[in-house]
């Protein structure tokens, strides 16, 4: 018996800190907050089932998402459309090197960004979760492992699956997708503003 | 160092992730050069943005005493299973499987899609028939979890031939199984796709429960000492190991393993399905 409770205070130490990130994403997933807090509990009690399994020294944050992320697969995989990897690939490759250059040449980007940087004062919170929620899943996932819970290239890689290559894609489009929008949202936000 | 280069690697520098004798060029491009920097101020902007509102998202507070309940459960299942561990032969009656259960089991099967997936298993060589269990179920939890996404496209490897061909035999023990095709075919009529990682596993997913089939081509496993039961004319011994039930049966020389975390008698009754040609 102490052998089992040694194990769970490890793991109630160790794991159980990461509760609020692992709900923030799970809600980012589901949109509904039952369900949410669910696939988190759900989490928890699969990784404690298989703590034996975790490599201790190793990201446990990274594990914990990577469980989550399966069992967020495993229930709603037939709701979910992960497109085929490939057809992102060969656009990756296609326009990489253009995006900027494209950027630059129409003059764009200079003139507005300091706008852009203004209008984004315009944002509701709202507005950020909805622009963050319209990305396609994969990007999603991949920057909010990223921008918030700042784990590095090599664990998203592991967590999603996917080699280091295709994480750099995915927060590139990604990124830019959701400048994107925010900015769009922004706009509309300033001109609501304005109108009044 | 000029802006195309700065702005391409302008995420990895943010990421942290860059090259350590970039680091230093491409802060002091942005130090020096204001358009470079004001898309930095940008990026940054929209980052604390996307953070901010997500950090404020916090799990409600009583998840946290519901998921310790939860890992409490656990610790209880785990010890029970220690307990059940002696070993008991068990017949189970024969109403529990009469033919209108076996009519519905058959019907269910109709939904069943399934997965293969090779990846490399440890089957010690001293092996008693406890860790056959544990082994089985340490196997259904990989193949599970690593292979989640069961359709070609996006598998990670859709070309599973060439694990067929290379991994397989430079890999796995003696008591390994080599999976092919004409194997498979033992679920009987249920469509079988080729995706996946790495060995032996069959994985069915039936109604959102994920059972996988391990066959070891190896018909000297002690598994005698384990609880054994009867289904029909067919015999099967079964095991269990952290809340997951595992079935076993031989023919035809092989020795053919069932996990999954649905219960015993439906387990059981799955087993029994795929046992009849």
């Amino acid at each position: 018996m102490r052998e089992e409770n040694n194990r769970r205070k490890e793991f109630e130490d160790i794991a159980m800190e990461h509760i609020d990130s692992l709900y923030s994403m799970a809600i980012r997933l589901v949109f509904n907050k039952e369900e949410a807090e669910d696939l988190v509990q759900e989490t928890y009690l699969k990784a404690y089932r298989f703590f034996d399994t975790f490599q201790k020294g190793t990201n446990i944050k990274a594990w914990l998402f990577k469980i989550l992320r399966n069992t967020f697969i495993n229930k709603y995989r037939k709701a979910v459309n992960l497109p085929s990897e490939i057809f992102y690939e060969d656009v990756e490759s296609v326009n990489s090197n253009l995006s900027y250059k494209q950027e630059s040449d129409s003059g764009e980007l200079t003139d507005t960004l300091e706008s852009k940087y203004n209008e984004l004062g315009n944002l509701m919170e709202d507005d950020v979760k909805r622009a963050v929620d319209s990305l396609p899943i994969e990007y999603k996932e991949a920057i909010l492992l990223s921008d918030v819970e700042e784990l590095s290239y090599s664990d998203i890689a592991e967590i999603t699956n996917v080699p280091i290559g295709t994480v750099k894609s995915r927060l590139n489009r990604g990124r830019k997708l959701l400048q994107k929008s925010l900015w769009e949202y922004a706009k509309d936000r300033g001109f609501i503003k304005r109108g009044k | 160092m000029v802006c195309v280069e700065a702005i391409k690697h302008l995420y990895e520098f943010m990421d942290k992730e860059i090259d350590k004798s970039q680091y230093p060029i491409i802060k002091e491009h942005l130090g020096n050069c204001f358009e470079c920097r004001q898309r930095y101020e940008f990026e940054k902007g929209v980052r604390s943005l996307v953070k901010g509102c997500c950090i404020s998202t916090t799990a409600p507070a009583y998840l946290h005493g519901k998921i310790i309940e939860g890992l409490g459960s656990v610790d209880a299942e785990i010890s029970e299973n220690k307990d059940i561990q002696a070993i008991s032969e068990q017949k189970v009656t024969p109403a529990l499987f009469s033919p209108r259960l076996y009519a519905i089991a058959a019907s269910i099967l109709l939904s069943i899609a399934g997965g293969v997936f090779y990846y490399a298993n440890y089957y010690n060589y001293n092996i008693d028939s406890t860790s056959i269990v544990d082994n089985a179920v340490k196997n259904h939890v990989v193949a599970v979890n690593d292979n989640l996404v069961f359709n070609e496209k996006t598998s990670v490897v859709g070309n599973v031939n060439k694990y067929l061909g290379n991994t397989i035999n430079t890999k796995l023990g003696n008591s390994s199984p080599l999976l092919n095709a004409e194997r498979v075919s033992i679920a009987g009529g249920i469509p079988v796709k080729f995706c996946g990682t790495s060995s032996p596993c069959v994985v069915f997913d039936k109604g959102g429960n994920k059972l996988s089939l391990q066959i070891i081509r190896n018909s000297g496993l002690p598994i005698r000492d384990l609880e054994r039961t009867r289904l029909g004319l067919k015999e099967f011994y079964i095991g269990s190991y952290k809340g997951f039930n595992s079935v076993i049966w031989e023919e035809d020389g092989s020795t053919y393993c069932l996990t999954s975390d649905i219960n015993k008698n439906e387990i059981l009754r799955f087993a029994a399905t795929l046992t009849s040609r």
